[in-house]
C-alpha cells in the first residue's frame, strides 16, 4: 500500500496534534486526542521494526539457550534448552514471532531464576550473559518520543 | 455534559442544607490518570437569601479503572489532611448511593488558577523548578512525619508491622502481575526474587504513605507555591521510604536522572525529607524501595494494558501508560538488577 503505513500513521499523528487537538476546547478531549496522536507515531515505529526485533530477540535467546545446554548440570533443564534452541521462526508474521518469543520468554525467567541459586563458577559468566541478551532485548525495543510539554 | 449538571444540581440541592435553584455550569472532564472520572465545574445556588457560588471538582468511578481502589479511602485521605499543614482540597460530600450519577462519587473544592506539571516534559518547572522542589520534598516529609493515629486514618486501613510493610506491598504487586501480565516479564520476575532475597530492615515507623506523590500529581501556582496535593487513591499505612522512593524513581523525571521529579538535586531533596519527616533515608534501605517502586510501576503499566486490551478501558492514557511506562521501568531495572547480580558474585 503506498503512501507506506508509517507515513500514513505520522501525518495522522501530525494532523491530530497540531490541527484538531487544539480545537477541541476541552482538557480531556484535547488530551485523549494529543495522546491518541502518540500512540500512532510510537505505533509507526512499532510497525516499522517489530518483526525485525522479534526475529533478531528469538534468534539472541535461541543462542543464549543452546549455550546454556552446555554449561547446566540439570538434565531436565538442559533438555529444554537445547530443544528450544532447535526452533526456528517458520512464519515472520508478528503473532507466530510473538508467540514463539513469550514461549522462549518464559523459558528465560526459569533459567535467571535457577542460575541465581547457583554458586558455582559456571554460573556467574552465563547469569552475566543472560542479562547482557536481555538488556540488548529492551533496547532493541526502547520506545522513543518527542517530550510532551 | 448536560447529563452530569442535571443530576448533581439535584444531588447537591438534596445534600445541601437550605439550597436551593442550585445551577451546575461550566462542566469540564479533565484527565486525572484513569482511575477515576474527573470533573470541573461551579456551583451557584441560593441559601439563606444568598447567593452562592463554588467552583468543584467531582470524581466519580468509572467502570473500570487503572487501579482498584476504594473511593473513600481517597476522600478520609483528603479529610484527613485538610486540617494539616499538607495542602489538599477541602473534601465536601462522598456519596456511595448509585442512585444519583450511577456510580459513587466524591466532591472537593476546585483549587483554581493552577497547574500541574507533566512528568514527560524535559522542564516542567522552568524557572520555578528550585522553590516548587523545596515545598514538593518538605511536603513529602510532612506526611511522613504524621500520625496516622491521630488523623483518624489508622482505623479505616490495615497497619502493617514494621518489618512486614514490605512484604505485604510486594505481594500485592506481584499478584496484579500474576493476575494481568499479557506477556512473560523476565525483568519483574527478577526483581521481585531480588526483593525477596534482600529484604529491607523494617521500617522505622508506620507512615501515611500517599503511594502515588509524584510530579503530576500536586498543583502549583504562578508564584511557584504547591496549593494541593492530589490522586491519593493509593494511600495506605506503610514504610514512607516507598513514597520517597516513588517520587524519586526515574520515570517522573523525563531522562534527568539527578533531578528527580524535574525540579532540584536528589541530594537536596532526600535532605529535606529527612529533615521535615524526621526520618534517616539509608541509601541501602531506599535502594531495595526504588527497586521496589519500578516493580510497582511495571505492575501497574502492566496493568493498564491487561484493560486496555480487553476493552474494559480504552482510555488512551492506558495503552500509553502501558507501551512507555513498561519500557522506561523494564530498562531502568534492567540496569540495576544487571549490575547488582554482578555484586553478588564477587
Amino acid at each position: 500500500m503506498k503512501p507506506d503505513l508509517v507515513k500514513v500513521m505520522n501525518g495522522t499523528f501530525g494532523t491530530l496534534l497540531f490541527e484538531i487537538g487544539p480545537k477541541l476546547g476541552t482538557d480531556y478531549s484535547s488530551g485523549s486526542v494529543n495522546l491518541m496522536g502518540l500512540l500512532l507515531l510510537l505505533g509507526a515505529e512499532e510497525h516499522e521494526r517489530a518483526a525485525d526485533t522479534l526475529f533478531q530477540d528469538n534468534r539472541d535467546l535461541r543462542a543464549l539457550f543452546g549455550e546454556a545446554a552446555g554449561i547446566v548440570p540439570d538434565v531436565g533443564l538442559r533438555g529444554r534448552l537445547a530443544a528450544a534452541a532447535a526452533e526456528t521462526d517458520a512464519s515472520l508474521r508478528i503473532s507466530a514471532l510473538t508467540d514463539a518469543n513469550d514461549g522462549l520468554k518464559t523459558l528465560l525467567v526459569e533459567v535467571q531464576a535457577y542460575l541465581e541459586d547457583q554458586a558455582e563458577p559456571w554460573a556467574g559468566p552465563l547469569e552475566a550473559k543472560v542479562w547482557h541478551v536481555l538488556r540488548a532485548n529492551l533496547e532493541r525495543r526502547k520506545v522513543t518520543f518527542p517530550s510532551l510539554g | 455534559m448536560d447529563d452530569i449538571a442535571q443530576k448533581f444540581a439535584a444531588y447537591l440541592e438534596h445534600r445541601v442544607s437550605g439550597a436551593s435553584a442550585v445551577e451546575i455550569f461550566d462542566v469540564s472532564r479533565i484527565h486525572g490518570g484513569a482511575s477515576r472520572e474527573t470533573f470541573r465545574l461551579r456551583a451557584r445556588w441560593r441559601q439563606d437569601g444568598e447567593a452562592v457560588e463554588r467552583p468543584l471538582v467531582l470524581r466519580r468511578d468509572p467502570v473500570a479503572s487503572l487501579i482498584e481502589t476504594e473511593r473513600d479511602l481517597e476522600y478520609n485521605a483528603y479529610r484527613a489532611f485538610h486540617p494539616t499543614a499538607v495542602p489538599v482540597p477541602e473534601p465536601l460530600y462522598l456519596e456511595t448511593e448509585t442512585a444519583w450519577l450511577e456510580r459513587p462519587f466524591f466532591v472537593m473544592e476546585q483549587i483554581e488558577g493552577c497547574e500541574a506539571g507533566s512528568p514527560f516534559a524535559p522542564d516542567p518547572f522552568g524557572p520555578l523548578a528550585d522553590r516548587i522542589g523545596r515545598q514538593f520534598w518538605t511536603i513529602l516529609g510532612t506526611i511522613a512525619a504524621q500520625d496516622p493515629e491521630a488523623l483518624g486514618l489508622a482505623g479505616h486501613m490495615e497497619m502493617p508491622a514494621p518489618d512486614k510493610a514490605w512484604a505485604r506491598e510486594l505481594a500485592h504487586w506481584e499478584k496484579v502481575i500474576d493476575d494481568d501480565e499479557l506477556t512473560p516479564q523476565p525483568v519483574a520476575r527478577a526483581a521481585i526474587r531480588w526483593l525477596k532475597r534482600n529484604p529491607p530492615p523494617p521500617a522505622q515507623k508506620i507512615a501515611v504513605v500517599h503511594g502515588d506523590y509524584r510530579t503530576g500529581n500536586f498543583l502549583f501556582d504562578a508564584d511557584g507555591d504547591i496549593r494541593a496535593i492530589l490522586d491519593w487513591e493509593m494511600c495506605h499505612l506503610g514504610d514512607p521510604l516507598e513514597d520517597l522512593a516513588w517520587a524519586a524513581d526515574p520515570l517522573w523525571a523525563f531522562e534527568q536522572p539527578d533531578r528527580p521529579g524535574g525540579m532540584i538535586g536528589r541530594k537536596e531533596a532526600v535532605a529535606l525529607w529527612e529533615q521535615a519527616s524526621g526520618l534517616s533515608a539509608d541509601p541501602d534501605r531506599l535502594r531495595w524501595w526504588e527497586i521496589f517502586a519500578s516493580v510497582k510501576g511495571l505492575a501497574i503499566w502492566i496493568s493498564a494494558g491487561k484493560e486496555y486490551d480487553s476493552g474494559t478501558n480504552q482510555d488512551p492514557v492506558m495503552a500509553f501508560s502501558s507501551w512507555y511506562c513498561t519500557d522506561v521501568h523494564d530498562r531502568v531495572l534492567a540496569e540495576r538488577l544487571e549490575a547488582l547480580a554482578a555484586e553478588a558474585r564477587l
